[in-house]
């Protein structure tokens, strides 16, 4: 055990909040980081998260919570008004959620590339650190995770987090499991450290955010019928958007023979068909792609073999720009 | 019986482009990107069309597919207790049979598909499926095989191959290979106990159209049917989203997975390659393998090689003896 670490709020908590996206490794960032200040800063401290079942693609909340070494934390319960948020996904930005809580005199990180401030951070209290990381970028380039970024950025923000102990419990996480992530996984940490953009007057609101408690959408009186599902295949409403990790298949008409292999491969009915012309040469053919419900695999990518369908990094608004909608009486 | 409930004879495809465009499996479920157990979802309610019952025990196509009042199934689906699939499905078939035959319903039976996973179906869920085909009840039981517990954090399953890094069976000083067992059979289990079922068969999500005939012939057949279908998942196997399809080939051209059809007692196999490739090839693609040294691949490679030359027939699999303590 080294020497202690004092934190800035003296004897109250020091609440981190990562919002997330299940995929991203904000599970994983958050127990490296309290692991960290527990066996190697000598704090007190406590990890959780809050997630459905064990799939890519929801949403995750990850909780850290910090005290001093003669406080001991007795609650587990979600950090409501954090010192800090973390915001894996640009996406999240839209959920008002994502925000709730933050304190004044917070931080705030999101990953983003450059040049992208999205005009929903005006909500903001004027008073916080915005902090501006191309995570998703860094990682792909380092062959590694956006979460050893933010981590990266976040000790950069936070300094009495020691960037090197924190560091040093990321590669011992990795080590056993995959050694030759080590590597890479620090270059990552030390690029979020050195490439955060610090954003100024972007922020509006005054004062703490206030803490968004969930409210049950129904109660005792009003609640469907047990056991029913009144609307089958309601799914469809779903805005799947977020599930994509950082590409989108774009489809080039031009160069597709309609031959359907990418159909037989998207459990998600991205693709768009309509019926062929008549006396035409095809029967269905492809008009595009619902970005939607695209989570973001690829498949269709792999199975084409005309390369009609092909893998491009996905920038704000491209996907937007793109989509053919599959519903479009439904869901404009 | 005196009357033949079910008369459809749902026609077998040869095309792409004969592959119903009607889509009963609809988007917006919250299934991982390059899930292989949703696309097989879509292909077996493409194939079975609107006159179809889902049962769906806990798993994976459960709890990822059907969040609280929300479904993407447009065919009456119900869901079921892990242990029961079998079970629920025997009851609908016979409350269905005395209503058509109280004239209290028209038409036919309908098709009756229990969508388990590797865990509802051969494993916890193994007592119901296993009744429901000793009393013959007319069902297809799907067994959709993504070789782990997935849905709560990839634990190990029965079906889940030797040498898996599962969270149950994490390799380790003492444990080097992970997981020591070697699988179930599935098809063999129930061919070699259920006099009633009279079609089993194995498919894959690399072959759609395969799929797609299978089921169909599948739910043609009167009485209890059984499928066991292979479908990589990217999560709990550890590979790339987009080589799902690969996977599911390679495990086919390994021989780690084998295609076939039983029908009254005769074995037709399909998709069988001329020279199957090592099953390091199949291995290298998925992290849950990452851990296995030669010794351990080579056990596999002997496991495959006796699975593969004598078809048909159940190997006599090399069961650890327990540890003496």
């Amino acid at each position: 055990m080294s020497e202690t670490v004092s934190l800035p709020k003296g004897d109250r908590f020091f609440e981190i909040r990562f919002e997330s996206i299940g995929g991203l490794g904000a599970h994983a960032a958050g127990q490296v980081l309290a692991s960290a200040a527990v066996l190697k800063m000598g704090l007190n401290g406590a990890h959780f998260s809050s997630y459905g079942s064990e799939k890519k693609g929801s949403l995750v909340r990850s909780f850290v919570r910090l005290a001093p070494a003669d406080r001991p934390i007795r609650t587990s319960a979600p950090v409501e008004t954090p010192d800090a948020v973390v915001v894996f996904h640009a996406a999240l930005l839209s959920n008002p959620a994502t925000f709730a809580g933050l304190r004044k005199d917070g931080t705030f990180i999101y990953n983003a590339p450059p040049r992208s401030v999205p005009e929903e951070l005006a909500a903001l209290p004027s008073t916080v650190r915005i902090i501006r990381v191309d995570a998703l970028g860094i990682a792909v380039k380092e062959k590694s995770r956006p979460n050893a970024v933010l981590l990266g950025t976040l000790c950069a923000a936070l300094p009495f987090l020691d960037a090197e102990k924190v560091l040093e419990a990321l590669s011992e996480g990795f080590a056993g499991k995959r050694p030759e992530a080590v590597a890479s996984n620090e270059s990552a940490f030390r690029r979020g450290a050195a490439e955060l953009e610090t954003l100024r007057g972007v922020g509006r609101a005054e004062g703490d955010l206030p803490a968004a408690r969930a409210e049950p959408a129904w109660g005792y009186e009003t609640q469907p019928i047990g056991a029913i599902i009144p609307e089958p295949g309601n799914t469809v409403w779903n805005d799947l958007s977020t599930a994509r990790t950082g590409s989108l298949p774009v489809f080039n008409r031009e160069r597709c023979i309609h031959c359907g292999l990418c159909d037989l491969v998207c459990p998600d009915l991205c693709l768009v068909w309509e019926d062929g012309e008549k006396g035409g040469r095809f029967e269905r053919e492809l008009t595009g792609v619902d970005y939607r419900y695209c989570k973001g695999c690829l498949r269709c990518v792999e199975s084409c073999p005309a390369s009609a369908l092909t893998k491009k990094a996905e920038t704000p608004g491209l996907a937007a720009r793109l989509r053919v909608p599959l519903f479009p009486e439904l869901i404009e | 019986m005196a009357v033949a409930l079910k008369t459809q004879n749902l026609p077998p495809i040869k095309l792409i482009r004969n592959v119903p465009k009607e889509e009963y499996y609809v988007p917006g479920h919250r299934t991982c990107a390059g899930c292989g157990p949703a696309l097989q979802y879509k292909l077996v309610a493409k194939a079975a069309g609107p006159n179809t019952i889902f049962l769906g025990p806990t798993g994976c196509m459960y709890v990822a597919n059907a969040s609280y009042l929300c479904t993407p199934y447009t065919v009456p689906w119900m869901h079921t207790q892990i242990t029961n699939g079998g079970a629920v499905a025997s009851g609908i078939e016979a409350a269905y049979r005395v209503l058509l035959r109280k004239g209290k319903r028209e038409g036919e039976l309908p098709n009756i598909i229990v969508m388990a996973g590797d865990g509802g179906s051969v494993d916890i869920g193994l007592q119901a499926m296993s009744a429901m085909m000793y009393r013959g009840h007319d069902a297809l039981f799907i067994c959709y095989d993504n070789e782990a517990y997935t849905n709560t954090g990839i634990q190990t399953s029965p079906t889940t191959p030797y040498g898996s890094n599962t969270t149950f069976t994490p390799p380790g000083s003492a444990i080097p290979e992970g997981k020591k067992l070697f699988p179930k059979d599935p098809p063999q289990l129930v061919i070699g106990g259920h006099p009633a079922v009279k079609y089993v068969a194995t498919a894959s999500v690399a072959y759609p159209v395969d799929l797609i005939n299978k089921v169909r012939k599948a739910l043609n057949v009167q009485g209890p049917t059984f499928l066991h279908i292979h479908c990589p998942c990217p999560k709990g196997w550890k590979f790339d989203a987009a080589k799902t399809i690969e996977v599911a080939r390679l495990a086919i051209e390994t021989g780690m997975w084998n295609m076939y059809e039983w029908e009254n007692g005769e074995y037709r196999y399909q998709f069988k390659p001329k020279r199957y490739k090592p099953v390091r090839e199949y291995l290298k693609l998925q992290g849950r393998f990452a851990h296995l040294a030669d010794v351990h691949v080579a056990k596999l490679q002997a496991f495959v090689d006796a699975k593969v030359k004598a078809p048909g027939i159940p190997v006599e699999t090399p069961v650890p003896t327990p540890p003496v303590h």
